[in-house]
């Protein structure tokens, strides 16, 4: 039989209430230390508090008391997976498939190393396993909805029929089912499905993250970028290069012919201009919108704090840029041109870095793309007091620099891996 | 200017991830549980565990 304390600690571990499960727990264990199962739920509840060291230094002791314990090992898995050691995790998941090669869980594990590390074709693999052995497991089932998503398989929405028919109102079910919707270009249904997940759980992330971008996604050219986003996250780091590079190639060839051909121009340059404004959009269409965002009441809780940072220093490099733009129209005259246009120029174009800078995950990425950015923006200023053209040029190469530094970083981060 | 490869939106958010942990943290589907409580199909987590405690 079950016991009662433990039963306790589970049930406010249940109810998120990491912190008196860690308290209830720490007092139990004070009068009796060896409980493993104390120990090992008090790891839980410091994971779930966010305390990922203390968590960490308890599975070490259940890994010497009980080595060979599935529930240990699996601990063991969790703290990697959350701490985003996902080549450490795939190791311990693949003990867990070695000892337990019966466990659906071993093989969940595994797929969640894969999707960590963006491999989700493996990560499809390890979680058919899993259902293999047990197929009316609901987070395999979600983890699965993800990864096909994710993929584009087009059974997708057959699992998520196996998944809502288990459990119809499981919120991750529904949010996902949501997300594929919107995949779908269901908007209105995506909105519908995601206001239901949220009300059966206001903190579940998926629901929230897939309710901003489908909120967003009301506006035609944001389904597009999602479109877009969706294609680009599907491709290996070669490919990646090989499309950012082969666009830039042809925007600038096309970008000569119009320069050289008088008789093609008229109908060259158009398209020259249609791609400059489709490139700049895939930079400031994202912040923008999580700027329409903000200032919707509801819209703004389901932004989170970088989001929040890049839509703002968006809007307000912007603005700064339309209002030189004005003070150029007011008072620059032929010949006695104060520079307004240049400020706006340089303005305008920060708005690139300065909403884009947050997206990389990596804190080192992140620093180096903030002091680039920052220190372009204090030095073209600086020199702009000297030489206007020299601040503004440094401006546009700087950028420049910018954006194909961000690329790479963004395809090292985030581009599928086969193995 | 290049584009923006804008590859971020399905790759996994860390939140994302997580939640998956939030989800399964103490929620092994094991039939023979001793525990029945919990949200939804959610129930307990080691058999196991709980055996070599008992004994």
């Amino acid at each position: 039989m079950s016991n009662p304390l433990h039963q306790r600690a589970e049930q406010l571990l249940n109810s998120g209430r990491g912190k008196e499960a860690i308290e209830f727990l720490e007092n139990h264990l004070a009068n009796q230390s060896d409980d493993m199962v104390a120990l090992y739920l008090l790891a839980y509840a410091y994971l779930q508090d966010g305390d990922k060291s203390k968590a960490r230094s308890l599975s070490g002791r259940l890994m010497e008391l009980a080595p060979g314990e599935f529930s240990v090992l699996a601990l063991a898995t969790d703290i990697e997976l959350i701490d985003e050691y996902f080549e450490a995790a795939e190791d311990r998941a693949q003990n867990m498939i070695e000892h337990f090669p019966r466990e659906a869980d071993s093989y969940v594990k595994m797929a969640r190393a894969k999707l960590g590390q963006r491999s989700y074709d493996r990560a499809l693999e390890y979680v058919n396993l899993g259902l293999e052995i047990n197929p009316e497991d609901l987070n395999a089932l979600n983890l699965k909805i993800m990864v096909s998503g994710i993929l584009g398989d087009k059974t997708n929405n057959d699992t998520i029929d196996d998944a809502l028919q288990l459990n119809p109102e499981n919120a991750a079910t529904v949010a996902n089912h949501g997300w594929q919707l919107l995949r779908e270009g269901k908007v209105d249904e995506a909105l519908e499905r995601l206001k239901f997940a949220l009300s059966i759980d206001p903190t579940n992330e998926v629901a929230r993250y897939v309710m901003s971008e489908a909120i967003k996604s009301k506006f035609w050219p944001y389904r597009m970028l999602f479109k877009y986003g969706e294609f680009t996250s599907k491709l290996s780091g070669k490919n990646s290069w090989a499309f950012l590079i082969g666009a830039y190639l042809v925007y600038r060839m096309l970008w000569k012919l119009a320069d050289k051909n008088e008789v093609l121009r008229p109908f060259v340059l158009p398209v020259v201009y249609g791609i400059m404004v489709v490139f700049l959009l895939t930079w400031i269409l994202g912040p923008l919108m999580n700027l329409y965002l903000l200032s919707n009441k509801y819209g703004r809780l389901l932004l989170d704090k970088s989001d929040k940072i890049t839509a703002k220093l968006t809007g307000l490099t912007l603005a700064t840029a339309l209002f030189f733009v004005v003070l150029h129209f007011a008072f620059d005259r032929p010949n006695v041109s104060v520079g307004f246009i240049n400020y706006a120029i340089m303005f305008g174009l920060m708005s690139i870095p300065f909403g884009t800078f947050l997206n990389v995950k990596h804190k080192q990425n992140r620093k180096l793309l903030i002091y680039l950015s920052v220190g372009l923006l204090i030095f073209a200023i600086l020199l702009s007091l000297f030489n206007l053209w020299a601040g503004t040029i440094l401006v546009i190469g700087g950028v420049f620099i910018y954006q194909w530094v961000i690329n790479g970083i963004m395809i090292k981060e985030n581009a599928r891996k086969f193995e | 200017m290049p584009g923006n490869l804008n590859n971020k939106g399905m790759t996994p958010p860390r939140g994302l991830l997580i939640l998956f942990f939030k989800l399964n943290i103490i929620c092994r589907n094991v039939e023979d549980s001793a525990y029945t409580y919990g949200a939804g199909d959610e129930k307990s987590y080691a058999p196991t565990l709980t055996a070599t405690n008992e004994n």
